[in-house]
């Protein structure tokens, strides 16, 4: 029960109790001024109702309280004493119904789901570019509103919103949960069973078993990391991954990229099966066998471990950075915020003195890992993409026009491209021109983690790699807060010169952010990441460099 | 009631304070319009103040000011006579206590909202005038809030009329509710989960607390901030319900208090 009406329900009681009492002081002490405590109930209902909102299973608490106004207007010590009763009586059955009534204070998931849907229609500026059809998405996603509400289950209010978040292939538009145990408990519904393994295909089309279990059937049947699967539940695996990806909707990440989304497609398919599952496999020798796996328990935790495993970053705190030789250093960028007061010029300061450091004893290669940066400002990144850029002056991007009226960008109507609005530009340093760069990005690469990526790409001593793109998801965002939810959208428009979107991806989702080494997830790189714990894109990038 | 409606009336004409504290809300009202630096050019030459900004910005403000007016009003018109005996001896020569109670509420009620709704108007003119309305907000939606806002601010006035005959003394009332309504100003905040319409500022703070959308810009880190001031039939309904309910029942608790109560 909610605390407000807890104290309602008391201070109800007890004044009930005041009042019976006052019935018969008031009637000796007479004076008009006491029957005003009989309007007391009724003044506490109003700014109850107020600040917490109406609620149908409280209805005997505030028929209580108008009960006890019949005491202000007659002032008759038993009508006064049968009130307060009453009162009373009405409260403690209001408790009883709010304990026991399913619907007690519930949200209308439906109502917010409407609400979060109009704003978004309204706000989301890629609507366009990314060919969204409103009224689809309104028609396939209500009825999975409706039945959450009518089963008052906050779990599949959670799963429908993260389901209907990743239609927008845009990983600026996501969902949030003020409680994390709800999107958790609604996530775990969807990932399946967990059977000891998980799921990847290799850059050769195999597909192969990764971070298995030691201790579980599997394992004991002789499935390590790297070893092929050949068939999932009875079905050839390819098509047992195909058939997931067209049957289920629910993606580890909201891709933008259609080939990041492919990378992971195998992952998602280790949950599936009942108790049990036939899991076909290569041997060391080659031989097809099948092992019958029991499952183990939920398979969200392996999965989520899983896409940690492969999108691990190095183990350094933002801004941080780290010697890998003599002649290479790194610096781990997790997310472009620098610190509360956001000075950045500080921070542009202090990174500009690194780099000249460095450059002092020598280094040649600099890294910026910048796997799953969660973005952040762009202040930030002109603070710091300023530092590396040859010198003169460079174009970061353009504002949209934003038309008030309409609540809308404005396009050209010839050309149906957006109007240019002023230009944001920063001025080249080219501290680092003596040497190469490599920016390490992941499909977590996001917003202006993208930017940078972007900017940088133009350079020519900079080199971007990873087993996949940057997440290509860059424009301004915008959140909407229901009464337990937080939905988030790209709302502000960033565009290139000619009026083209800047870096968002598409309804062809191909991706917009170069990727000029794309590296091969292999059995090396199941066997570094999953059996030797290995940082395997650094050691690649390691090795391209000694090369 | 219509002997004692035109000697409120009578006394309204020669009351200087109701006056000054009318005049004086003006006055405030409009400089704190024309001194508000965000939306006013400090090269002097052209002077450009955005009317509809300013009313998003400040709409609780702007009515809880004004609503100091009705609230002085009605407790000088319905309390001002308790200190100097005058509703005794209308009593003693004969008024009923309806009469002495609806004449005075009637009036309260009609000048109340009259004043508060011109005082809250007056900037936004004074401002349309000397610069323009922009274009952050519906001009033609702010107009039905304010006519709106009629509803709520006589449900108020029912309240004051209620607490002046409850305290019978005009000063303590204007101090009471002086502080009330400076806090007034923190409402929008405190019933964001909750029925809005239940209390009267709080119904204000719904009308005049116009719910904002911004966006920014790349260059600059400029905000945009445009204010949503389209009001559903589904809100306009219950808080012009509720309005009139309690408004009624305040009306009706104050009248059953005077009714039975002993004057002095």
């Amino acid at each position: 029960m909610s605390y407000g009406d807890i104290g309602l329900i008391v201070l109800e009681l007890l004044v009930a109790g005041g009042l019976f009492w006052l019935a018969s002081y008031a009637e000796k002490a007479l004076s008009t001024k006491w029957k005003l405590c009989y309007t007391i109930p009724m003044i506490l209902c109003i700014f109850a109702i107020a600040l917490f909102g109406f609620e149908v299973s409280m209805l005997g608490v505030y028929l209580g309280a108008l009960c006890m106004l019949a005491g202000f207007m007659k002032e008759e010590k038993r009508l006064r004493r049968v009130s307060a009763m009453a009162a009373g009586v009405l409260t403690v059955i209001s408790l009883g119904v709010c304990m026991i009534n399913p619907e007690y204070r519930t949200p209308d998931y439906v109502e917010e789901f409407k609400e979060s849907f109009s704003q978004l229609k309204l706000h989301y500026n890629m609507a366009e570019h990314k060919n969204i059809d409103w009224d689809t998405l309104y028609e396939e996603y209500l009825p999975q509103f409706q039945k959450a509400d009518k089963e008052h289950d906050e779990k599949a209010n959670a799963l429908a919103w993260e389901l209907f978040v990743q239609e927008f292939h845009d990983c600026h538009v996501s969902y949030m949960e003020k409680k994390e145990d709800i999107l958790n408990g609604a996530l775990e519904r969807i990932a399946g069973n967990d059977y000891g393994l998980s799921l990847m295909t290799l850059e050769n089309g195999k597909t192969v078993a990764v971070n298995v279990e030691t201790d579980s059937l599997v394992y004991q049947a002789g499935i390590r990391n790297g070893t092929v699967i050949t068939a999932w539940d009875g079905v050839e695996i390819k098509e047992a991954i195909d058939a997931y990806n067209r049957d289920n909707k629910f993606r580890i990440h909201a891709f933008a990229v259609k080939e990041n989304e492919d990378f992971y497609r195998a992952m998602l398919v280790a949950g599936t099966g009942g108790d049990s599952v036939n899991i076909s496999y290569l041997d060391d020798a080659g031989t097809e066998k099948t092992v019958l796996a029991g499952k183990l328990g939920n398979y969200k935790k392996r999965l989520e471990d899983t896409v940690d495993v492969i999108d691990q970053g190095v183990a350094i705190t933002n801004l941080a950075w780290q010697n890998i030789d003599d002649e290479t250093a790194l610096m781990r960028m997790r997310f472009m915020s620098y610190d509360k007061e956001e000075n950045f010029d500080q921070m542009s300061e202090e990174v500009r003195t690194k780099l000249l450091v460095l450059k002092d004893r020598g280094v040649k290669h600099l890294i910026f890992d910048m796997r799953s940066n969660s973005g952040g400002s762009d202040e930030y990144v002109k603070a710091l993409i300023k530092l590396i850029a040859p010198e003169g002056e460079h174009t970061y991007a353009y504002d949209g026009v934003f038309d008030k009226k309409t609540m809308r960008y404005l396009k050209d109507e010839n050309t149906g491209r957006y109007l240019v609005g002023e230009r944001e530009c920063y001025q080249g340093e080219n501290l680092w021109g003596h040497g190469d760069i490599t920016i390490l990005v992941n499909t977590n690469t996001v917003s202006a983690g993208d930017h940078f990526s972007m900017l940088a790409s133009a350079f020519p001593n900079v080199t971007i790699m990873g087993f996949t793109h940057s997440s290509c998801s860059a424009q301004g965002i915008n959140s909407v807060q229901t009464g337990h939810s937080f939905l988030a959208y790209s709302s502000v428009l960033l565009l290139n010169e000619d009026g083209s979107v800047f870096i968002d991806t598409d309804e062809t989702r191909e991706a917009t952010v170069p990727l000029d080494i794309k590296i091969p997830f292999d059995e090396r790189a199941v066997a570094a990441l999953f059996d030797d714990g290995e940082d395997y894109v650094l050691s690649y990038v390691m090795s391209l460099i000694e090369k | 009631m219509k002997q004692i409606m035109k000697a409120q009336l009578y006394q309204l004409r020669k009351n200087r304070l109701i006056w000054i504290v009318f005049i004086l809300l003006l006055l405030i009202q409009c400089t704190q319009m024309l001194g508000e630096s965000d939306f006013v050019n400090q090269t002097g030459l052209d002077v450009l103040i955005l009317a509809g900004d300013y009313v998003a910005g400040n709409g609780i403000t702007i009515v809880s000011f004004a609503l100091i007016f009705a609230l002085t009003f009605t407790a000088l018109i319905c309390g001002a006579d308790f200190i100097d005996k005058t509703s005794n001896y209308e009593l003693m020569s004969g008024h009923e206590r309806k009469d002495v109670y609806f004449g005075r509420a009637i009036i309260s009620i009609i000048g109340g909202t009259v004043g508060t709704m011109l005082i809250c108007a007056f900037p936004v003119l004074v401002g349309s005038v000397a610069g323009q309305w922009g274009d952050s907000i519906s001009f033609g939606n702010v107009m039905v809030r304010y006519l709106l806002s009629v509803f709520p601010i006589v449900r108020i006035i029912c309240e004051f009329v209620f607490l002046t005959f409850l305290v019978k003394n005009a000063y303590i009332v204007m101090t009471v509710g002086v502080i009330v309504l400076l806090y007034g100003v923190m409402i929008p905040t405190m019933f964001t989960g909750g029925n809005a319409a239940f209390l009267g500022l709080s119904a204000l703070a719904k009308l005049y607390d116009f719910s904002a959308w911004s966006t920014y810009t790349l260059v600059g880190q400029k905000t945009i901030v445009v204010y949503d001031a389209v009001i559903k039939a589904g809100e306009i309904i219950p808080l012009v319900l509720v309005s009139i309910v309690f408004g009624g029942l305040f009306l009706m608790l104050g009248y059953w208090f005077f009714n039975k109560d002993d004057l002095n």
